[in-house]
């Protein structure tokens, strides 16, 4: 136990006997409630009543109290009452609430409803029109349109439930710092279809209860804001003459001053005439037309004219906050299109940026194609020239490949026919140097057309002929097989010094020959006549002749056949000789006897008929006696002839005659 | 601790009327030695003798409380109890006194006993009681709230203005007034229940 506290004690034992705080201290308070109210304050005192600030201990909390002055007669104690019932039934967020209705201890009758706070709607007009800057922002046309469309809504349920105000001003309407508004002073308020007694009607029609109009005014309501039919006795009032206030209110708070001005008696005159002031925007305000058009409909002298009902104004307004026209203001098609825009400002502004993007877009793209289908023309235009110049090309390179081809041929041509005539005719006047071009050609034209046969042919053909027969074997190809074969044969074949296979050899080859080969003839004799060129000794062929005449002469033995190398002459004796030389036209006209070194021939007992077999032999003498030749017309082919032996008989004396006098012929 | 428990929770006395409940001697030793050695202090009693007076005091007390009966003797408890410690603290003196046989001290004691008379016992500890209970409840209280709060209270009790107690703690005013009724709220109630769990008096 602390000292401190020791001290503490002793000095507040008095805390003993203290009773901790009340538990419920509201219920306690309301126990011992003996005055519930508690004036504080005065707020307004009018012709009739006065409204007092004053804090209500059940609540707790301030509440507005109104009450009758203390000099009004009792008489007005219903009336008043009357109002505050008739408030009191109409609940609704808009319309000031009614609290407590009662009798205080003077017998006096009071009511309570809610403090209003904030300013009426009158004190904001007022500072509008001020140009009280923070009025201004605070309270732009759309604000104050909304405060107007929340009277609507408390004058529409109002009439739902049969009560007109026919009080409606910008004084009567509280506006709340945070947008609540109420509408007050229902004391003129009247419950529409119910019969109330004559003194009351007189009471209602003389007496002021919302202390703006005096007693000694006849008129119920205030200037300004009330209907025509109320500024006379005798009409009958109902939810229209609201309608009309409503269209003033919609006006003031448009031009932020009420429609009609002057003294009270002149007001009154024009709201029965109707002469409303012309709306200007000498505030710099923008005054909308289509509100314009609400207010003159809701502010139609002829009633019946004007709208219908609260509901139809508030969604004529509401109409023109959300951005469509009025039904008021009868629009045009043009008017609806704008509004249509505008209440669709971000929607409008998004499609207007899209268009425009589109489009550009759209340009840009139009123009990047127009640029590409200009390339893609001189691409066009180019590759065409181009395709053009590769034709003329294409043209000059198939002239000159027709040109090649042409002069392939022509060489091919060239080559044959110069083969040809190598191995018609010079292969027998100059072997070596024709079997060496011939081998030559067809070399060269087989590296260019390795498919040539006739080249080949030729190659083949002039080995063969050369009897190098080991480049032959050497050769892939197929043709002349008849020739491949005996080059195979001959290939060891005994050879001279000179490089040729011997005589014998040689006669062998062309027996192997005959009758094998086509051309066999041609071949044999080219044979010969290459091996003789090269050896350059014709002596030892008789064999080989021997052969070759065998295959003219197939019928033949080879008997009868008799060369002798020294005396140089040759004896044919057999009768199946016929021919010296190939009758066959590809065969040179050369015969085969021509490679034998002879002077002398003797064809007795041949067959040989024509005396042109022996063409071109170089021999001094001749017999052909015993022969088959009866005509001497080309004797003088043999050019050297000295002597020609013919039997008795063998020729008439007229063909003897005929024969050249350098030749001396002896019959025998 | 919750209302419900106030109302059921047994007092000191009819647990002492109870033989089977052993925590009670205890408990009432616990709530009474203090208050008894205060009282003791207050008479008089010199330091060596308190605390076995004390002693026997709490048991005489304890003895004496079944057969109390309160319903109807409510008042006379303070007399009840300011009777024993005089008889004791009487007591107490004269063995003393024969055991030693100072003539000091038996004038002292003489003194003490007629110096202090029963009645003024009983003043002295109704008093006392008052102090030593709102000194609990401080000790109670003391602990729950930050430092700072009880010394709001206690400068507040001093009638220090709040504004002046705010300026000095560094405190908003608002928040002085809000920590001094709390704590006295508390304080209050703490009082409330220690006079019922002792329940020797009801004022």
């Amino acid at each position: 136990m602390s000292d401190n506290n020791k001290d503490f004690a002793r000095k507040f034992a008095g805390l003993f006997h203290e009773a901790p705080s009340e538990e419920t201290p509201i219920y306690s308070e309301l126990q011992h409630i003996t005055q519930r109210y508690h004036f504080v304050e005065t707020v307004a005192t009018g012709g009739m009543k006065t409204i007092t600030k004053v804090f209500d201990q059940s609540t707790s909390r301030h509440v507005a109290m109104a009450e009758l002055l203390p000099d009004i007669d009792s008489t007005f104690n219903e009336l008043f009452l009357k109002e505050a019932r008739l408030t009191a039934l109409l609940e609704h967020p808009n319309i000031i609430s009614i609290h407590d209705i009662g009798v205080n201890e003077d017998a006096r009758p009071f009511f309570t409803m809610d403090l209003k706070e904030g300013n009426s709607l009158q004190d904001i007009l007022r500072r509008l029109k001020q140009q009280d800057q923070h009025y201004v922002n605070a309270y732009p046309l759309h604000e104050l349109l909304s405060i107007f469309l929340k009277v609507c809504d408390a004058v529409s349920f109002a009439h739902s439930r049969g009560i007109i105000h026919l009080d409606l001003k910008p004084a009567n309407i509280q506006v709340g710092r945070f947008g609540e508004v109420l509408v007050c002073d229902w004391g003129l308020g009247k419950i529409l279809n119910q019969h109330e007694t004559q003194d009351f009607e007189e009471i209602l029609l003389n007496t002021d209860l919302l202390n703006h109009v005096t007693q000694r005014n006849s008129v119920m309501g205030t200037p300004g804001y009330m209907a025509p039919e109320q500024t006379e006795k005798g009409h009958s009032l109902d939810d229209s003459s609201d309608i009309f206030a409503l269209g003033c209110i919609l006006y003031s708070l448009l031009c932020l001053k009420a429609p009609f001005s002057g003294s009270t008696e002149e007001v009154l005159e024009k709201t029965r005439k109707g002469e409303i002031i012309k709306p200007d925007n000498d505030l710099g305000r923008l005054i909308p037309e289509s509100l314009i058009a609400v207010v003159n409909r809701a502010m139609k002298s002829d009633k019946n004219q004007r709208y219908s009902s609260v509901g139809q104004i508030k969604l004529d307004v509401q109409k023109y906050l959300s951005g469509f026209s009025t039904e008021a203001e009868e629009a045009s098609l043009m008017k609806e299109l704008h509004l249509l825009i505008k209440r669709n400002k971000a929607e409008a502004l998004t499609c207007m940026a899209a268009l425009i993007i589109i489009f550009s877009l759209c340009f840009y793209f139009i123009g990047a194609l127009k640029a590409q289908v200009d390339v893609a023309k001189n691409e066009t235009t180019k590759a065409e020239e181009a395709a053009h110049n590769l034709q003329i090309e294409k043209d000059k390179s198939d002239q000159l490949l027709q040109e090649s081809q042409d002069l392939l041929k022509r060489l091919t041509q060239n080559f044959l026919s110069e083969s040809e005539l190598n191995s018609k005719t010079f292969i027998y006047e100059y072997p070596l140097k024709s079997l060496n071009k011939t081998l030559n050609n067809a070399r060269e034209l087989l590296k260019i057309d390795p498919e040539n046969t006739n080249a080949r042919h030729h190659l083949i053909f002039s080995l063969f002929l050369m009897q190098r027969f080991d480049e032959l074997n050497a050769l892939p190809f197929q043709e002349y097989k008849v020739l491949r074969e005996l080059s195979k044969k001959y290939v060891d074949a005994p050879r001279d010094p000179i490089g040729l296979i011997k005589v014998n050899s040689l006669a062998n080859l062309i027996a192997d020959l005959r009758n094998k080969f086509k051309y066999d003839y041609s071949v044999a004799l080219r044979l010969i006549a290459y091996d003789n060129k090269v050896r350059g000794n014709a002596n030892y062929y008789s064999q080989a002749v021997v052969e070759i005449l065998k295959m003219i002469n197939p019928s033949w033995d080879k008997k009868g056949f008799n060369y002798s190398y020294r005396e140089q002459r040759l004896v044919i004796s057999s009768k199946s000789i016929e021919f010296l030389k190939s009758p066959e036209y590809y065969a040179s006209g050369k015969t085969p006897v021509s490679f034998l070194n002879i002077v002398s021939l003797k064809i007795t007992g041949t067959s040989i008929k024509d005396i042109s077999e022996l063409d071109g032999l170089k021999i001094s003498i001749l017999d052909i006696s015993y022969s088959d030749i009866i005509n001497l017309d080309k004797l003088y082919k043999i050019r050297s002839l000295k002597k020609l032996i013919i039997h008795k008989g063998q020729f008439p004396q007229k063909q003897i005659k005929k024969i050249k006098e350098s030749i001396n012929v002896e019959i025998i | 601790m919750s209302a419900g428990d106030w109302n059921t929770r047994l007092t000191l006395l009819q647990r002492a009327q109870d033989p089977d409940d052993d925590q009670a001697w205890e408990d009432f030793t616990r709530y009474y030695h203090k208050f008894v050695m205060v009282i003791l202090h207050q008479m008089g009693v010199n330091e060596n003798d308190k605390n076995d007076l004390a002693q026997e005091v709490l048991l005489s007390l304890w003895k004496s409380l079944p057969k109390l009966d309160f319903d109807s003797s409510r008042a006379r408890f303070r007399t009840w109890m300011s009777s024993i410690i005089h008889r004791r603290v009487i007591d107490h003196y004269r063995k003393v006194h024969r055991r030693s046989n100072k003539i000091e001290k038996f004038r002292s004691e003489e003194e003490l006993s007629e110096s202090i008379s029963q009645p003024e016992i009983e003043k002295l500890i109704q008093s006392e009681w008052e102090v030593y209970v709102v000194q609990t409840a401080m000790d109670r209280v003391s602990p729950i709230f930050s430092g700072k709060a009880m010394e709001v209270f206690k400068l507040s009790m001093d009638n220090m203005p709040s504004d002046v107690i705010a300026e000095k703690l560094h405190l908003q005013r608002t928040s002085v007034n809000k920590l001094k009724n709390r704590v006295k709220d508390r304080l209050l109630k703490e009082i409330q229940q220690i006079k019922q769990e002792m329940h020797l008096f009801n004022e």
